[in-house]
């Protein structure tokens, strides 16, 4: 791995698209610009060190010859120099100060304030299963997660955190009214520790707050669905089932017993559609996890045939390998993006599931990151961005969710390693120290700070460092210095280019960006 | 040019069209592009659709059409839009072309709306203004009409009124979690708050700007009370000098104020050149000191408002607002966004001049926001929801509306057009 610490990167990038288009992108007042040869040249030049004024100045009254132009009169050029002047004026290539811009660091206050604001607390029920998916995240192929012994989450701890994150939410620190915190139920199988879930909805059902409502979601591989849909209905709940396809594509998630769980999935789901086929329309989601045994096509047309739905397609998580295990995990493992392209049927399956294909969601983040169109609410509409931010696209603690595992650690997400809790929750209550937090935090990102400023892509960086185990400024896989940038926004454009409805339709959808 | 081109308009430039004319502008150095040739209106239409992406070949009757070939001329004259042969590449490019987009769903509308309006909400109230009594010795003639024109003291209109101070505690612990920078206290006479003492307190340990209201005239005799505001270090007093002037008084409270050694300004309030040519003299004296002049409709002098206040074509072109400023103007209105006002009598609204949201005692400021975000006609009323600017192609260009357009009852203050009702609804 190279040393990643170097010059900040230039505010201005030019890159040419796969058609042979030129465009400039401006951090300084975040905007495409597309460009003539011309102007092009005058970057150029620029970028080299070479005066714009004085080059003009010793130009031949014929002009000179500019890559793909010919020859260009002295007359067209000084049009683009005057255009050139202008953009200059109006800050387009000054240069950003990255070291100030990653100044942001987090702190106590901020931490308490997050903490009154969680709107996603996971519980994680058990980690106990009825099936034994062979790529489980818990599973042969990983090590960083807690021993899996068949523990049930306490209902007294369960409790013990609501309790405290009941008086954080009726705090003057919450800054949100009328609006549903979800609760998420996760596993293993979370069906499994039913009791605790009706426990816990109960109890929220009825608890009066002066802001907040409470909505229930759960992760299930919906084997026990049948047992227990009359109480996710009557409790409105969000399901998102674990399916991976037709029963050939499903095979690496199996029961216990050794048998094919795909049988078993899909009799529950079918018995829940055909009971509450209201509730399924709009509640019931699919996740399918891509492998070796299927592919997006496949996933995709099962869906939309057998249950008239479009899945959400991940890819194995590939952070945390087992030593020994890597080449096993590498024959299973599937590229979403070679898969989608594979398919015949492409550009339909596309246009269909569209934000959730990784192609498309990486062209909607450029969107709405880089057109100086979108913005994350009406303060940074009406007074800009924030000017200095906290390093990496690590989510703040608690600024999206909060994880309680069933052993009582506080996590920011179950995707995280259990060695980045954040307090603990007992029989006693809830340990945690919000300077501790921000302490361990702003110690996270000062490691990496140094590679981040000279990275093109800090500014809308989206590595949770967390979960991809980033600890040093010389280990981040995802670091970008200006060719890499230039490659990843012409990828990007190019893309829109062939795909010009895209821009519109993404501009239209309500997505949230960390 | 060797062969084919593509024409494009650059994403700086703001594109506004109603039925039969065009206008672009460039937001940069603020040079505006009028249309109305129908060939011209229909290559705008072409360039502004979601396919088009802002760039387009130019069709042969086009090119053949010497006005459409000037248009194109004058947007690269005036560097919006520009030429590219097509022999430079193998596709047609694309620009990102400005369409305003708010990740929460707010402004496209979408599904949960409603749900996401509750969502970090009180993070948009920045600004409070409270009214905390109506007594007052004074008796000024712009009393009734100045405070609804801009942040003035006045006597109210019913009957005596004090805010209690339990309600204004309240409102302080209700807005820690919001994005309140500034607060303004005003009276009546605020020297004649009971609880002045505190009421200065309280707000010494709000972490925002505050700023105080008075009349010249209170201030004398008042040493206590302004080494109280003097203690706060993030407090200012706003000092409102209206016309005749007592200069004897006026003299005196100068000396009394570099004294305390709190911080102010001084906001002139003229109804007529006599008044404008005066606080002018004052100001030459006063050399340094922080001054505005608030013009002030007596309901008798509209002629003196229309040359202060009136804007021309060129008065909107030369504020050159940004892309930004525009996106912002298209969703809310800018000036009134995040703020509240509180009466003396507990009354809540966005502004004295719309209808009250709740009361203070009885309704949690929580409540109070949400209702103004939701369901309100101040903060997410833009300038183009109603009234001539509906229909005015320079609408987005034009500042957000004040309390101004309310005070003098009409929709915009500008020599532009008065476009008639028939005709708003002829062009939606």
């Amino acid at each position: 791995m190279p040393e990643l610490t170097g010059a900040a990167p230039s505010s201005l990038i030019t890159f040419k698209t796969q058609a042979g288009n030129r465009y400039a992108y401006s951090r300084t007042m975040n905007q495409f610009l597309l460009l003539h040869p011309v102007l092009d040249k005058l970057l150029y030049l620029t970028k080299e060190g070479v005066d714009v004024s004085n080059w003009f100045a010793s130009l031949p009254n014929e002009g000179t010859v500019v890559d793909d132009c010919g020859r260009v009169s002295k007359g067209q050029i000084e049009y683009y120099v005057r255009k050139y002047r202008l953009l200059a004026d109006n800050g387009y290539f000054d240069q950003v100060d990255q070291n100030a811009r990653l100044s942001g660091t987090l702190s106590a206050e901020h931490v308490q304030s997050l903490l009154a604001n969680v709107r996603h607390v996971v519980f994680e029920v058990t980690d106990d299963c009825n099936m034994a998916c062979e790529y489980c995240a818990y599973g042969k192929y990983y090590s960083d997660y807690d021993e899996r012994t068949g523990k049930y989450l306490d209902i007294g701890v369960a409790r013990n955190l609501l309790t405290y994150l009941l008086e954080a939410w009726e705090s003057p620190l919450n800054a949100s009214h009328n609006t549903p915190i979800h609760i998420g139920f996760y596993g293993g199988e979370p069906l499994l520790g039913f009791g605790l879930i009706r426990e816990i909805v109960d109890a929220l059902k009825h608890q009066t707050t002066a802001h907040n409502t409470f909505s229930f979601s759960m992760t299930t591989n919906g084997v026990l669905l049948g047992k227990y849909m009359d109480f996710l209905v009557e409790n409105d709940f969000q399901l998102l089932i674990s399916l991976d396809g037709d029963e050939t594509n499903n095979a690496y998630r199996i029961l216990r017993s050794g048998k094919p769980a795909y049988r078993a999935t899909v009799k529950s789901v079918l018995a829940l559609r055909d009971k509450y086929p209201d509730f399924f329309i709009q509640k019931v989601k699919f996740n399918a996890v891509l492998h070796n045994r299927n592919s997006v096509a496949e996933v995709y047309a099962f869906f939309k045939h057998t249950f008239a739905k479009i899945p959400m397609i991940s890819g194995l998580d590939t952070v945390g390998i087992a030593a020994g295990k890597a080449d096993e995990f590498r024959s299973m493992y599937r590229n979403l993006h070679e898969s989608l392209t594979d398919a015949a049927n492409c550009s339909s399956i596309e246009a269909d599931m569209f934000l959730g294909l990784p192609d498309v969601w990486a062209l909607g983040n450029t969107i709405y990151q880089l057109s100086g169109c979108s913005f994350r609410d009406y303060s940074e509409l009406l007074y800009g961005r924030s000017q200095t931010l906290i390093p990496t696209g690590t989510c703040l603690p608690f600024s999206r969710k909060l994880f309680l595992s069933v052993n009582g650690k506080i996590l920011p997400c179950e995707r995280v390693g259990h060695q980045y809790s954040l307090g603990s929750v007992d029989a006693n209550g809830v340990t945690l120290d919000p300077a501790d937090i921000a302490e361990n935090v702003n110690q996270q990102r000062a490691a990496i700070r140094s590679a981040c400023v000279s990275c093109c892509r800090a500014d809308i960086c989206n590595v949770c460092i967390l979960q991809q185990d980033i600890q040093t400024h010389t280990s981040c896989p995802f670091f970008m210095d200006a060719d890499d940038y230039r490659g990843y926004l012409s990828d990007r454009l190019s893309k829109l280019e062939e795909n010009r409805d895209y821009y519109s339709r993404l501009l239209h959808q309500s997505v949230a960006i960390e | 040019m060797s062969g084919s081109a593509w024409f494009y308009v650059e994403p700086y430039i703001h594109i506004s069209m109603m039925r039969d004319a065009a206008v672009l502008y460039n937001t940069l150095n603020g040079a505006l592009i009028e249309a109305d040739y129908p060939p011209v209106v229909r290559l705008v239409e072409r360039l502004s659709s979601a396919t088009n992406l802002r760039v387009v070949e130019l069709t042969n009757s086009e090119v053949a059409d010497v006005h459409v070939m000037a248009f194109v001329q004058s947007t690269k004259e005036a560097f919006v839009g520009d030429l590219l042969d097509q022999a430079f590449s193998r596709g047609r490019p694309i620009e990102m072309m400005p369409l305003l987009h708010l990740q929460d769903g707010a402004f496209q509308g979408s599904a949960d709306t409603f749900e996401r309006s509750g969502q970090d909400i009180m993070t948009y109230l920045t600004e409070v203004t409270v009214y905390i009594n109506t007594s007052c010795d004074r008796c000024c003639p712009t009393c009734r009409q100045a405070y609804r024109q801009f942040l003035a003291c006045t006597r109210g209109m019913g009957s005596s009124h004090e805010l209690d101070i339990v309600h204004i505690a309240k409102l302080v612990e209700e807005t820690q979690g919001s994005g309140l920078t500034r607060v303004n206290i005003v009276g009546g006479d605020l020297f004649q708050y009971s609880k002045f003492g505190q009421l200065t307190d309280l707000m010494s340990k709000v972490q925002a700007l505050k700023i105080y209201v008075t009349h010249y005239a209170n201030l004398l005799g008042r040493d206590e009370s302004l080494s109280l505001l003097a203690a706060d270090k993030s407090a200012e007093l706003r000092i409102l000098v209206d016309f005749p002037l007592d200069e004897e008084r006026f003299g005196q409270t100068v000396p009394l104020l570099s004294k305390s050694g709190i911080r102010y300004g001084i906001d002139f309030i003229v109804q007529n050149e006599s008044d404008l040519q005066s606080a002018e003299g004052i100001v030459t004296e006063m050399q340094n000191q922080v001054v505005s002049f608030k013009a002030c409709y007596n309901g008798a002098n509209a002629e003196f408002l229309k040359k202060a206040l009136f804007l021309s074509r060129e008065d909107i072109l030369d504020a050159k607002p940004s892309l930004r400023e525009i996106f912002a103007r298209m969703a809310v209105n800018p000036l009134a966004f995040g703020r509240l006002v509180v009466l003396s009598d507990g009354a809540v609204c966005a502004s004295v001049n719309t209808a009250t949201r709740g009361q203070l005692g009885q309704d949690s400021l929580y409540d109070l926001v949400y209702n103004e975000m939701v369901s309100g006609t101040a903060w997410r009323t833009p300038r183009t929801a109603a009234g001539p600017c509906q229909a005015c192609m320079y609408n987005l260009l034009c500042p957000p509306r004040t309390d101004y357009e309310a005070a003098l009852g009409q929709q915009n203050l500008c020599h532009i057009r008065t476009a008639s009702p028939a005709a708003i609804e002829d062009m939606k």
